[in-house]
């Protein structure tokens, strides 16, 4: 990136002044260390300082340490938006809404899994519908998709897919309120009526992990969050909302661009950041869609996390909760929330956009399970399928921030550099020789998300920690991993 | 049909360029790029199924995102892989249609290799050009 006109508050956050180009109502920062901001594309700048134009903005548009060029806002951009004289973008949420990632806790140990490694990744893998023209685990009517659309998780639960405690453990209780079906076009839903319980492809994946004691940085917080032997594995989901999410993107992106200019008087540089008042009849309607595919996103990982214990039980020949397995945590990358912050010493409502970015609340903060108030909500950043992922925690200082935090490695190289530069095939061989045992739908896929393809994540991670986003808990090593 | 990747655009997404010599050329190759991105090999894709369908849109642009879009719809709503085979564009000024008559087939997963998903178009630089006597489309898909 071209620092030029950057200036540095300190080793981990720069800002980019409000005069730095006309319409900037807002300046706007980036968390990370000085190797990450030169690392960083151009087309972060461009992209950051645009989401400063958005009106309502206030503080600053921020880009955390993983960011990287997307559409829109850059991946890693967070706005917070006051919901009475602001507007909502689906840009700055991005078309796979409430993309996300879950932790679970097992009581299982390497030196127990290792034996039966391939079976269990080959298992998952039949069972766990993923890559392009997979169909979902479950296929619902009209009525059932709209229960869905609505209860998130809870609908799952209800059906037979997982304990009501799991509840407890998913960002918002896994159900946001204001989720409206009408707000859902037929197109959305004919997308995503066959596709819940699904990964997807591109980055989402299902991870084995290993915790080792030498990679626990706080084991007092570990143990709180169910880690509590050397060896011991996890189990990481990520994945999105599926077709249903990016039709309602797709079709608010739309109507957006129908309105903003004729009814709002609104005007944005990239037809990206097309946006309407929060309040109005169109930013009502996105935001009650939007909440609908928040839920459908839920419920996905929920439904994924149920064939992940059938699977355990049946290779190990054990019940669920004999084998530990359960729900760490469930977080959102890809959502616009409104929460209630304190800013300038004053309570306010804001609608906060985080694109590839995690909410973060600090210990003692509402909306952190009870369970876990006193340590600070998880942060479950997923790192590339070479490299490891990190259990994080929020921290008081990530106020600056609207208590945001980053998300993944975030990328170095662009899919079409990294499928030149890596070979899917060699790439599972050289991983399976590493003790990572991969299977994918798509070589070619895989090639895209080669670790070398990614940012250092330790590197992220550091700068994530010393910029006052999040404190570290924990790195997990992976052996087993499928690829969309 | 070829299409030209561009890099420094998005890291997370794919940004293409096609030409052509009018405009329906560039609706049909956009279309052939959006699957030769998706697929391992789109020699694969049988014309099995025919359809139609027409989209309309306030200028050229827009009318390529429906059009676009389209495809992606039928992809996850249907599960069929369509290719254009004819294209009529009509319009001026504020008002822009597209006929669009495609053939393909139904999603095989074991015929059909892919190599990525593609979630949406992006309106994200989205742009038609016209230099003389060449069109272009440049366009930023989210996958």
């Amino acid at each position: 990136m071209k620092t030029a006109g950057i200036q540095k508050l300190n080793d981990y956050l720069y800002e980019i002044p409000q005069d730095y180009k006309p319409g900037m109502r807002v300046p706007a920062r980036i968390y990370a260390s000085h190797a990450l901001l030169e690392n960083m594309d151009n087309a972060v700048l461009e992209q950051l300082t645009n989401v400063t134009l958005l009106p309502g903005i206030i503080k600053h548009a921020i880009c955390m340490p993983d960011g990287h060029s997307g559409y829109g806002f850059p991946i890693g951009g967070v706005a917070a938006i006051d919901p009475d004289n602001g507007v909502i973008s689906p840009g700055g949420i991005g078309f796979d809404i409430n993309c996300g990632v879950r932790l679970m806790t097992t009581s299982l140990t390497i030196d127990e899994i290792k034996p039966k490694l391939k079976s269990l990744v080959q298992m998952l893998f039949n069972r766990i519908p993923s890559g392009v023209g997979s169909q979902g685990l479950v296929s619902v009517n009209r009525a059932s998709l709209d229960d869905a659309m609505t209860m998130g998780a809870r609908w799952a639960v209800d059906n037979g897919y997982g304990e009501k405690s799991d509840l407890e453990y998913i960002e918002e209780g896994g159900c946001m309120a204001n989720a409206d079906p009408a707000a859902v076009s037929q197109r959305a839903r004919d997308r995503g009526k066959e596709q819940i319980g699904s990964l997807g492809s591109g980055n989402h994946y299902l991870e084995i992990q290993v915790a080792r004691t030498k990679n626990i940085f706080d084991a007092k917080l570990a143990e709180q969050f169910g880690i509590t032997r050397d060896g011991q594995i996890m189990v990481m989901i990520h994945s999105g909302s599926r077709g249903l999410g990016h039709q309602i993107a797709t079709d608010y992106l739309k109507k957006f661009l129908s309105v903003m200019r004729s009814k709002f008087g609104l005007s944005m540089p990239d037809r990206e950041l097309a946006c309407a008042p929060f309040m109005s009849n169109e930013g009502q309607d996105y935001f009650k869609a939007m909440n609908c595919a928040i839920n459908y996103a839920f419920l996905n990982r929920q439904m994924i996390m149920h064939a992940v214990k059938c699977a355990f039980s049946e290779i190990f020949k054990r019940s669920p909760a004999d084998l530990g397995l359960g729900l760490l945590y469930d977080v959102c990358h890809n959502t616009a929330k409104l929460e209630k912050q304190v800013i300038d010493g004053r309570e306010r409502t804001l609608l906060i956009h985080r694109k590839g970015a995690t909410r973060a609340f600090a210990s003692g903060m509402a909306g952190i399970p009870d369970r876990y108030r006193a340590c600070g909500q998880p942060v479950l950043i997923g790192g590339s399928m070479e490299t490891g992922s990190y259990l994080l925690t929020g921290v008081p200082t990530a106020a600056d921030a609207f208590y945001s935090t980053c998300h993944g490695s975030g990328r170095v190289m662009s899919r079409h550099q990294a499928k030149t530069s890596f070979n899917g095939r060699e790439l599972q061989k050289k991983l399976e020789d590493r003790g990572i045992y991969v299977l994918t739908s798509s070589f070619p896929g895989l090639a895209e998300e080669a670790g070398g393809a990614y940012k250092n994540v330790d590197h992220v991670i550091e700068a994530t920690a010393h910029g006052g986003l999040s404190h570290v808990v924990a790195k997990f090593i992976p052996i087993g991993n499928i690829k969309g | 049909m070829t299409y030209e990747i561009l890099d420094g655009i998005s890291r997370a997404d794919i940004a293409f360029r096609v030409r052509g010599k009018d405009l329906d050329e560039i609706f049909i190759a956009g279309a052939h790029a959006l699957f030769s991105i998706m697929m391992q090999n789109i020699e694969t894709v049988l014309p099995m199924k025919s359809i139609t369908f027409s989209c309309e849109a306030s200028d050229l642009e827009m009318l390529y995102f429906d059009f676009l879009s389209e495809f992606i719809y039928r992809k996850d709503s249907e599960r069929l892989i369509l290719l254009p085979k004819r294209v009529r564009i009509r319009g001026s000024e504020n008002s822009y249609t597209c006929e669009c008559s495609a053939m393909g087939e139904t999603l095989d997963r074991k015929r059909h290799l892919f190599a990525v998903d593609i979630k949406a178009i992006t309106m994200h630089r989205l742009s038609i050009e016209r230099h003389n006597d060449e069109w272009t489309a440049t366009v930023v898909v989210d996958v």
